[in-house]
């Protein structure tokens, strides 16, 4: 069951941020789910289902953008290993905890795209934004996924 | 960090590098399989209706009318001056060039991340589309397709600083290149989107709202197409060699929903 809401989850959220507008009063940034779905796994499931999410995400990610492909699915990948062995020593169900695994996933991806398109002070705001962003909507998704898991469990 | 989490770490950087991090039948196959899986979701916010105010819809609809009116007069007079610039041509001895054959195309979805700036188009390799074609929209020069898949296309954005355009300031004559700059959190409040022309010739008179259009350098982009007109123009303060061009956009970048792919 956890394939099916992990799947159904990566490809509405990877619609809804491809289809997003740029928010000017949000420094014309777009807001991203995604990273928040990666720290979701990595901090919810075992290693190796939590790295194929993350490589999965990547890849589907990269797939409907100009990014150079597999890019993305590596640095998911990099944050997902990480994540799950920060996590003995995490709380998962605190807010703060699931807000800076989004933050730092999004701030990797941020960082790895800085190192292709080149590094200015522009960017480094939106790095930062675009942390932030992601930091707001990870404790969200966090909460309906795990309602919906703890739904689809009980019955 | 465990020993395991750096094999681990090191084996996934490793395998972009050899299967990634150019382009190889493997990265292409895993490219495509992952755009078709994903293409259906992205289309499905089509179904998602859009309702607009109507006080906004009745200000589109007199905008509309007028630049309607302002069009017919200027077909009517552009037409007069198409004949005669054939009749000149043709007394010059000139080739005739043929117009721009064009397939329309709706934007499905933008770019799924904020660093690169790209759009899905709904056609593809069974339309005849294929990398390097340009697209337009009513207003000028958007961008150009990148990648193919039998239904859909990616096109680059010449807002993205990896597009460039070999370009033209109409009025001199003065050559340069056109790229998108990124000035997000500029101080314009409302972002408002500028290209930079480069390699512009210092000594070169640059007016104020000249236009730029495509010159059909490059082979990607047709001549004659239009990108913007022009905000201000300074010398490179580094090299001091050139005058850098800052360009307003005639495509609105941010309101794509139609636009049509140059097939020749």
């Amino acid at each position: 069951m956890n394939f099916v809401i992990v799947t159904t989850s990566l490809l509405l959220l990877t619609a809804v941020q491809s289809r997003m507008p740029t928010l000017w009063w949000l420094g014309g940034v777009r807001i991203e789910f995604l990273p928040g779905l990666v720290a979701f796994g990595a901090l919810t499931f075992r290693r190796s289902a939590a790295l194929a999410l993350a490589l999965a995400t990547g890849f589907t990610q990269d797939a409907l953008s100009a990014a150079p492909f597999g890019l993305t699915a590596l640095v998911y990948g990099i944050a997902a290993v990480i994540l799950t062995s920060a996590r003995a020593a995490l709380d998962r169900d605190l807010p703060w905890v699931q807000m800076g695994a989004g933050a730092l996933t999004s701030a990797a991806l941020s960082f790895s795209a800085c190192c292709v398109v080149g590094f200015s002070f522009g960017a480094f705001i939106k790095l930062l934004l675009l942390a932030a962003t992601s930091a707001v909507v990870t404790p969200p998704l966090f909460l309906t996924l795990d309602s919906v898991r703890y739904a689809t469990r009980t019955r | 960090m465990k020993r395991q989490n750096w094999v681990i770490i090191g084996l996934l950087v490793l395998g972009w590098i050899i299967f990634l991090g150019q382009p190889t039948a493997v990265s292409t196959k895993l490219h495509m399989i992952f755009v078709q899986l994903s293409t259906p979701f992205v289309k499905l916010g089509d179904q998602i209706p859009v309702v607009h105010a109507r006080r906004q819809l009745d200000q589109e609809n007199k905008n509309l009318r007028a630049e309607n009116d302002s069009l017919r007069q200027q077909v009517q007079s552009l037409a007069e001056a198409g004949r005669r610039n054939l009749e000149l041509e043709r007394q010059l001895g000139f080739r005739q060039r043929a117009p721009f054959r064009t397939l329309g195309a709706r934007v499905i979805g933008r770019d799924t991340s904020n660093w690169w700036k790209s759009i899905q188009i709904d056609r593809g390799a069974q339309d005849g589309l294929r990398e390097n074609l340009a697209v337009v929209n009513a207003d000028g020069l958007i961008g150009k397709v990148v990648s193919v898949t039998k239904g859909e296309a990616r096109v680059l954005l010449l807002s993205d600083a990896n597009c460039r355009a070999s370009a033209l300031l109409q009025d001199s004559r003065t050559p340069g290149v056109v790229s998108g700059s990124e000035n997000a959190l500029a101080s314009n409040p409302r972002l408002q989107m500028t290209f930079q022309m480069t390699f512009v010739d210092r000594n070169a008179t640059i007016k104020q709202g000249e236009a730029v259009i495509t010159s059909g350098l490059g082979g990607v982009f047709p001549k004659g197409i239009l990108i913007g007109t022009v905000i201000s123009a300074r010398v490179n303060p580094q090299t001091g060699m050139y005058q850098d061009v800052e360009i307003r956009p005639a495509a609105d970048f941010r309101r794509l929903e139609e636009v049509m792919v140059i097939l020749e």
